[in-house]
C-alpha cells in the first residue's frame, strides 16, 4: 500500500461560464519518504489539488464529484470536518503556502503564532514549554538568533525569514506529509536555493514525504525524486525526475523544458551615441521613526550610481530584492525626487528643467513596463482605453483614428483587435503583459524600462514575451533597461549587465564576459544559486548564507563582506574602488584590486 | 454606431456576471426582488393605490379607525384615511429623500476624499480636519440643529442629513485612494504623463467606488431611518404628507388600541431598511474582485 494515493479524483468548478472540470486524476501515488514534484503552469489545477487534499477547497463553487484520497489507506474525503481538523491537518499533513508575505497574521508576533500552534496540538503543554519548543524549531529552520525572532512581527522579517518561520510552523505538529505549494515563488534565487536545501535536510531528518508543487521544471528536476506534469487537471506525464526532465515523452513537457533553457544570445545593436547618462545618482529615504528611536537617518537605496546607456543597447540590472534596482529606475523616471546626482537624456539634464515642454518630451520618450501585469493595468478600464492612454496625452485623436492606432498596437504585440472591448481580468498574465507593452509603445518612446517583465507570469508566456520584446526592440530600434533577479532572462536579452548590491553597482560589464567569467564573489554567488535544466540532486547548487544587511546601516568597508565567502579582514575597513578588466568591465572588490596589483588576470 | 454597441457589450456581460453572483445567494436575491417591488410600487403609487384622495388632508371622519378589512387592508387612521394607500405612497417620499440625501453626500464626499487621499500633504490635512469637525457631532444631533436653524421641511431635512452624512464617504474614499495610488497603473499613468485630475477621477475614483457602493446601499436604509426619526420629531415632513415616520408619530397616540396606524408604516420602514442592508452585503460580495475571479 502506498503512503499517499489519489484514485479517480474528479473535481469540478461551477461559475458564470458554466461547470468546468478542474481536476481529473486517475492515479497519483507517493511513497513514504519520497519527494514528488507536481509541475504545471498556473491555472492547471495545482493549488486546487493541494486544497482538495486538505479538504480546504471552497464548495461551492468547487464540487468534488468522485474519487478517493488515501493517506495510509484512510480516505480523507470521507472524513468529517471535525476529524480532519483534529487528526489530519497539521498532525499528519502540513502545508507551506505560496506567499510568505500574506500567510502570517500581521497582528501576532512569531511567538504568539508558534505557541498557539504548539499548544493547540500538544494538549497539556505549558506556555513555557511551548516557547522553548518554538526556539528549538526556529533553530532547526536555521534562523539566526531565534530568541529575538520570536518577539518580532511578520512585517519585520524578510521574505526568506518568513518562509522559514512557516516551515517551522509546519514542523511543529509533527506532520509526516508536507505539501509545499510553490514555496520559493517570489523569492530571490539565493534565498530560493537556501530554502530548498533546508527543506531537503529537514525531510531527511524527520523522514517526511513531500509533495512539491512548482511551475519550474529545472527546480523540480533538482529537488524531487519523481515528477508529475499537470495539465488541464490531468497528469499527462509521470516518471523519475531524471526521466521526465532529460527524456520527456509528452510534447507539453518538452515545451516546459525548453521554456527553462536559455536559447538565443542577444544581438548587439548598440551605437556610439549615448542616450542616457547617469552621474553619481543618489536616492536616500529619510527615516524618522520616533517609535523605534531612529532619528534623522537615511536609507541609502541608491548610493552613488553612474553609468551610460548607448542607443540601441539593453542594459540588464541584476540583484536581490532590496538592492535598489527598482528605486534606481524609478528615480530616473522621475517617480522619486533624487537626493543628488544628474541624469542626462540625449545630453539634456532631466532634473534641471522639471516643468514645461522638456519634461513632457522626456516622459514621452521614456516608458516603463512593470513587473506585475495584474496591477499595472487599471481593472476598470477597457483595453482600448488602457492602450490609448499615452495617445490621449500626446496626440489628440478622433475616436475612429484612436481605435485604428490601438488596433495597430495590439496587432504588434500579437493580440486580436477584439481585445479592445474587454477588461484586463479577461486575459491571462502573459496577455496582460502584452497589453502593458502595447501601452508602453504607444507614444513611440526611445527608452523602455522593463521592470521584471516576466517574473509574475508563466514559463511559457515568459519566453513568448521575451521573444516579443526582442522583436519589437529590433523593429523600433528601442533602447532598454531590463531589471530582473532572473539571470536567465537577463542573459537572453542584455548586452551589458550591472550587478547591484545594497545600492551600489558591484560589477558592470559586457553580458558575455560576465556570464563566462563572473568576477565579483556576489555575481558568482548569484550564478551558483540557480538550478540548471538537467541537474539532479541539490549538490550543484551553492547557497549564499545570511541576510542582506539593512541599507540604513550598511556594513563598513565593502558592503558585501558580511556574506562574502572570500572576505578578509581588510574588507571590513577599506572601500573597494573600481578595478577594470577591460575597457568597459569593472568590479568593486578588494580581492580584484589585490590581483591587479600582483599583475594578474587584468587589463 | 458599431463602436457604441461594441463598448456596451463588455458592460452587459459584466452585469450578467454580477447577477449570476447575486443569484447564488438566495437571501440577497430575495432582497433584490422585494426591493424592486417596493420601488415599482413607489413609482406607480399615484395610479395604483385604492384611495388616491387620502394622500392629502381629506377627512372622512365617519370612517375613522376602521380595523383592517377587505376594503381597507391596513385599516384607516384618525381622519379616516386609508393606511394602505398612505404606506404605499409613503415609499415614494422615503425612497426619493433617501436617494437625494445619499446622492448629495456622495457628490460632496467622494471627490473630496479622492483628492485628499491622492494629493496628500497640506490639501489632505485641510480637507480631513474639516471632515473631522463634521464628524465630531453626532449625526442626528447635527441634523436636528441644522433643521432647527433652516426651518423644518422635507427639503431642509434632506440637506441637513446630507451635510451630516458626507464626511463618512470622504473618510472611506480617502483610505481607498491612499492604497489605490500605490498601484502600478497609477505609477504607469504618471510615467506616461497623464494629468493629475485625470489620474484622480479616471484612475483612482473608479477603483475606490466598490466599498462606496456597499456603504451607500447600507446608508439608504440609515437615511430612511433618519428621515423617519426627524419626521417623528416633527422636524421633517409636514402633516398631510404620507411620510412613514410622521405616520408613526401621529399613530403612536392611539397605540396599542389602533395598532394598525403605527405597525404598518413601521413594517414598511423595517422591510425597506432590511432589504437595503441585505443588498449592501450582496454588493460587497459581488464587487469583491476575489469572488469575481471565481
Amino acid at each position: 500500500m502506498a503512503f499517499f494515493e489519489i484514485k479517480n479524483l474528479l473535481v469540478r468548478h461551477k461559475s458564470f461560464d458554466g461547470v468546468k472540470t478542474v481536476l481529473d486524476i486517475d492515479k497519483l501515488t507517493v511513497e513514504k519518504g519520497e519527494t514528488y514534484g507536481l509541475v504545471g503552469e498556473s491555472g492547471q489545477g495545482k493549488t486546487v489539488l493541494a486544497l482538495t487534499i486538505l479538504k480546504l477547497l471552497q464548495c461551492p463553487p468547487g464540487i468534488i464529484e468522485q474519487g478517493e484520497i488515501l493517506l495510509e489507506g484512510v480516505n480523507l474525503l470521507k472524513k468529517t470536518e471535525r476529524s480532519m481538523q483534529a487528526e489530519i491537518r497539521g498532525k499528519r499533513i502540513a502545508m507551506i503556502f505560496q506567499d510568505p508575505m500574506s500567510c502570517l497574521n500581521p497582528v501576532f508576533t512569531i511567538k504568539d503564532c508558534m505557541v498557539d500552534a504548539l499548544r493547540q496540538n500538544h494538549k497539556g503543554m505549558s506556555r513555557k514549554e511551548a516557547v522553548s519548543q518554538a526556539v528549538k524549531l526556529l533553530q532547526e529552520v536555521k534562523l539566526a538568533d531565534p530568541e529575538s525572532t520570536l518577539v518580532k512581527y511578520p512585517h519585520q522579517l524578510s521574505g526568506g525569514q518568513r518562509q522559514r518561520v512557516i516551515i517551522a510552523l509546519a514542523l511543529c505538529c509533527g506532520a509526516d506529509f508536507l505539501i509545499a505549494d510553490e514555496p520559493t515563488r517570489n523569492l530571490d534565487v539565493t534565498i530560493q536555493a537556501s530554502i530548498l536545501k533546508l527543506l531537503r535536510e529537514l525531510q531527511k531528518k524527520h523522514g517526511m514525504t513531500v509533495l512539491f508543487i512548482a511551475n519550474n521544471l529545472s527546480l523540480v528536476g533538482a529537488f524531487c525524486d519523481r515528477v508529475g506534469i499537470l495539465r488541464d487537471g490531468r497528469i499527462v506525464e509521470e516518471g523519475t525526475a531524471d526521466q521526465v526532465v532529460s527524456h520527456p515523452r509528452e510534447e507539453y513537457t518538452r515545451l516546459l523544458r525548453e521554456a527553462c533553457e536559455t536559447k538565443l544570445k542577444p544581438t548587439d545593436d548598440s551605437q556610439e551615441e549615448i542616450l542616457l547618462r547617469v552621474e553619481h545618482l543618489k536616492k536616500y529615504f529619510d527615516i524618522n521613526d520616533e517609535v523605534r528611536h531612529i532619528r534623522h537617518q537615511s536609507l541609502k537605496a541608491v548610493d552613488d550610481v553612474s553609468f551610460d546607456i548607448h542607443s540601441g543597447e539593453v542594459l540588464g540590472i541584476v540583484g536581490e530584492s532590496g538592492c535598489g534596482k527598482s528605486t534606481l529606475v524609478n528615480t530616473i523616471l522621475e517617480l522619486f525626487e533624487p537626493t543628488a546626482g544628474k541624469v542626462y537624456f540625449e545630453g539634456k539634464d532631466i532634473f534641471g528643467e522639471s516643468n514645461g515642454s522638456q519634461g513632457n518630451a522626456f516622459k514621452k520618450n521614456v516608458q516603463i513596463v512593470f513587473q506585475d501585469p495584474y496591477w499595472s493595468l487599471n481593472p476598470r478600464w477597457l483595453v482600448k482605453d488602457i492602450v490609448a492612454e499615452p495617445l490621449d496625452v500626446y496626440e489628440k485623436l478622433g475616436e475612429a483614428e484612436r481605435l485604428i492606432r490601438v488596433e495597430e498596437l495590439l496587432a504588434m504585440v500579437g493580440l486580436p483587435g477584439d481585445a479592445c472591448y474587454k477588461y484586463p481580468h479577461e486575459f491571462s498574465g502573459g496577455e496582460r503583459q502584452r497589453i502593458a507593452i502595447a501601452r508602453s509603445l504607444a507614444s513611440n518612446p526611445k527608452l523602455v524600462v522593463l521592470d521584471e517583465p516576466t517574473s509574475s507570469i508563466d514559463v511559457f508566456s515568459q519566453n513568448q514575451i521575451l521573444d516579443l520584446i526582442k522583436e519589437l526592440k529590433k523593429k523600433f530600434g528601442l533602447t532598454n533597461i531590463l531589471i530582473s533577479h532572473d539571470l536567465a532572462v537577463v542573459h537572453e536579452l542584455s548586452n551589458r549587465i550591472a550587478v547591484m548590491y545594497l545600492g551600489k553597482i558591484v560589477e558592470f560589464g559586457p553580458a558575455r564576459e560576465i556570464f563566462e567569467h563572473p568576477r565579483h564573489p556576489y555575481t558568482q554567488a548569484l550564478f551558483d544559486a540557480i538550478p540548471r535544466v538537467g541537474d539532479t540532486g541539490m549538490e550543484g547548487i551553492r547557497t549564499l548564507e545570511g541576510q542582506i544587511p539593512s541599507p540604513i546601516n550598511p556594513p563598513s568597508g565593502c558592503p558585501f563582506h558580511t556574506r562574502c565567502p572570500m572576505a578578509q579582514d581588510r574588507c571590513k575597513e577599506e572601500v573597494p574602488q573600481e578595478t577594470y578588466y577591460s575597457e568597459r568591465h569593472y568590479v568593486r572588490c578588494l580581492l580584484a584590486e589585490e590581483q591587479q596589483e600582483k599583475g594578474g588576470d587584468v587589463l | 454606431m458599431k463602436n457604441w454597441t461594441d463598448s456596451l457589450k463588455p458592460k452587459i456581460r459584466s452585469m450578467q456576471e454580477s447577477f449570476y453572483l447575486l443569484a447564488r445567494n438566495r437571501l440577497s436575491l430575495f432582497a433584490l426582488v422585494l426591493l424592486c417591488v417596493i420601488v415599482l410600487l413607489a413609482i406607480l403609487a399615484p395610479w395604483i393605490i385604492p384611495y388616491p384622495q387620502d394622500i392629502a388632508d381629506e377627512a372622512h371622519i365617519a370612517d375613522k379607525f376602521l380595523a383592517p378589512s377587505a376594503a381597507h387592508w391596513f385599516g384607516t387612521d384618525e381622519l379616516g384615511r386609508d393606511v394602505f394607500s398612505r404606506v404605499i405612497y409613503g415609499g415614494r417620499v422615503s425612497l426619493s429623500t433617501a436617494i437625494l440625501t445619499v446622492g448629495i453626500s456622495l457628490l460632496i464626499g467622494v471627490p473630496l476624499g479622492a483628492v485628499a487621499g491622492t494629493l496628500g500633504g497640506h490639501v489632505d490635512n485641510v480637507i480631513m480636519r474639516i471632515t473631522d469637525i463634521f464628524l465630531s457631532f453626532p449625526p442626528l444631533l447635527l441634523a436636528i440643529s441644522l433643521v432647527a436653524i433652516l426651518g423644518s421641511s422635507l427639503t431642509n431635512a434632506i440637506l441637513a442629513i446630507a451635510i451630516s452624512w458626507w464626511p463618512w464617504y470622504t473618510r472611506l474614499v480617502r483610505g481607498q485612494a491612499i492604497s489605490i495610488k500605490e498601484r502600478k497603473f497609477v505609477q504607469a499613468a504618471e510615467t506616461i504623463g497623464t494629468g493629475k485630475l485625470k489620474i484622480i477621477f479616471r484612475h483612482i475614483v473608479p477603483n475606490c467606488i466598490s466599498p462606496v457602493i456597499v456603504q451607500a446601499s447600507m446608508d439608504m436604509g440609515g437615511v430612511i431611518l433618519t428621515v423617519a426619526s426627524l419626521s417623528f420629531l416633527g422636524l421633517g415632513a409636514k402633516a398631510p404628507t404620507p411620510e412613514w415616520g410622521l405616520m408613526i408619530s401621529t399613530g403612536r397616540t392611539y397605540f396599542p388600541d389602533m395598532w394598525w396606524c403605527c405597525i404598518f408604516p413601521g413594517l414598511a420602514i423595517f422591510i425597506t431598511v432590511l432589504c437595503f442592508n441585505l443588498l449592501g452585503d450582496a454588493a460587497r460580495e459581488i464587487l469583491d474582485p476575489k469572488t469575481r475571479k471565481r
